[in-house]
């Protein structure tokens, strides 16, 4: 049965099933669906003893739609095209030096603290939205899992530490909370967005394409100079 | 019918995409070329929102499922991360609130700007 590409397909629809439930009966936001759903997938193969590929075989047919995935990515971005057109220097100013931001600091940071060369790609892509991300982390030759672990973790810590420093810094502008949770957190920056109102939600909505865009701008940028 | 339509239209311009980063040569993801032409063709009303709404808005609200079997990899992979977690941690702490605070602060910076101008 483990054999069957349909097995991993299986696991993934229950396990995502029992997160869903989990979230939206517990209201905590650091059950994140996507996090829940791998530990749980985790902790079922490592307990029935089901090695990784048997589960890999289904699981790359999910992962086949990331490319399909990116193109809609485009209706976020329409839907909100008259906020997009009234804010459009404050948004591409704070998306590509958001970006950048990104950028400089990981391989700054990476350099400093000794992180092997393999690992520091995986950080570039943490403030992308996954199915960009996971684009960007074969554009540096990173690994994807990594990768995925680095954007979950930006997003949850982004959501955690946004409300102490807009208080901290007086970020209190409603377009510049949305685009600076939008461009640091992705998709689960815009979900905090939405709590503190419809213009900062529609804001970090266009960030995440934007910021996707403007990274892989940055990055090729940086492989065009050498370093990366 | 209306399903396989809309399938149809978002796998064609996703091959369109790859096939145009296949022609340039580029390293430039053809996903992210396709999400340009289908803002395009949604601007420019060639495709109505109404053709294709039904399965984005189902993939826009369920998109972590199609990610999961990405993040269940680290099972295979976790020994990268072993020995360096820390470093890991600290590096995503530090650049994530630098991040939003660099854009926060720059954003609300421009907008105030631009408010006082007018």
């Amino acid at each position: 049965m483990i054999s069957e590409p349909i097995f991993g397909v299986t696991i993934t629809l229950l396990f995502f099933i029992i997160a869903i439930w989990l979230r939206d009966k517990t209201k905590i936001s650091l059950l994140n669906p996507m996090l829940v759903t791998t530990l749980l997938i985790i902790s079922f193969l490592y307990t029935l003893n089901i090695p990784y590929e048997s589960y890999k075989i289904g699981g790359d047919m999910i992962l086949n739609f990331l490319g399909p995935i990116t193109v809609i990515l485009a209706l976020p971005l329409y839907r909100n095209r008259t906020k997009l057109k009234k804010y459009y220097v404050s948004i591409f100013v704070g998306i590509l030096s958001g970006s950048f931001s990104v950028m400089l600091t990981v391989i700054s940071l990476s350099y400093l603290l000794g992180i092997q060369e393999n690992l520091m790609p995986a950080l570039l892509a943490k403030s992308v939205t996954t199915p960009i991300g996971l684009s960007i982390s074969d554009m540096v030759g990173a690994n994807r899992a990594i990768t995925m672990i680095a954007i979950v973790f930006t997003g949850i810590l982004g959501v955690t530490v946004a409300p102490i420093l807009f208080k901290i810094f007086k970020i209190t502008n409603p377009i510049a909370r949305g685009i600076a949770l939008g461009t640091t957190s992705h998709a689960i920056g815009t979900g905090k967005a939405f709590e503190y109102g419809s213009l900062e939600g529609a804001m970090s909505s266009v960030s995440i394409a934007l910021a996707g865009i403007s990274s892989i701008f940055w990055v090729m940028f940086f492989q065009s100079i050498g370093i990366l | 019918m209306k399903l396989f339509k809309e399938l149809s239209i978002i796998f064609s311009i996703y091959l369109l995409g790859e096939t145009i980063a296949y022609l340039l040569n580029t390293s430039f993801p053809g996903g992210v070329i396709g999400m340009f032409i289908l803002f395009i063709l949604l601007y420019l009303s060639i495709i109505k929102e109404n053709q294709i709404n039904i399965i984005s808005d189902f993939v826009l609200n369920n998109m972590p499922f199609f990610f999961v079997p990405a993040g269940v990899g680290i099972m295979a992979h976790f020994y990268l991360l072993e020995g360096a977690l820390l470093q890991f941690s600290f590096v995503i702490i530090v650049s994530t609130s630098l991040v939003l605070v660099i854009s926060g602060i720059l954003v609300q910076a421009l907008v105030k700007k631009r408010e006082k101008h007018d």
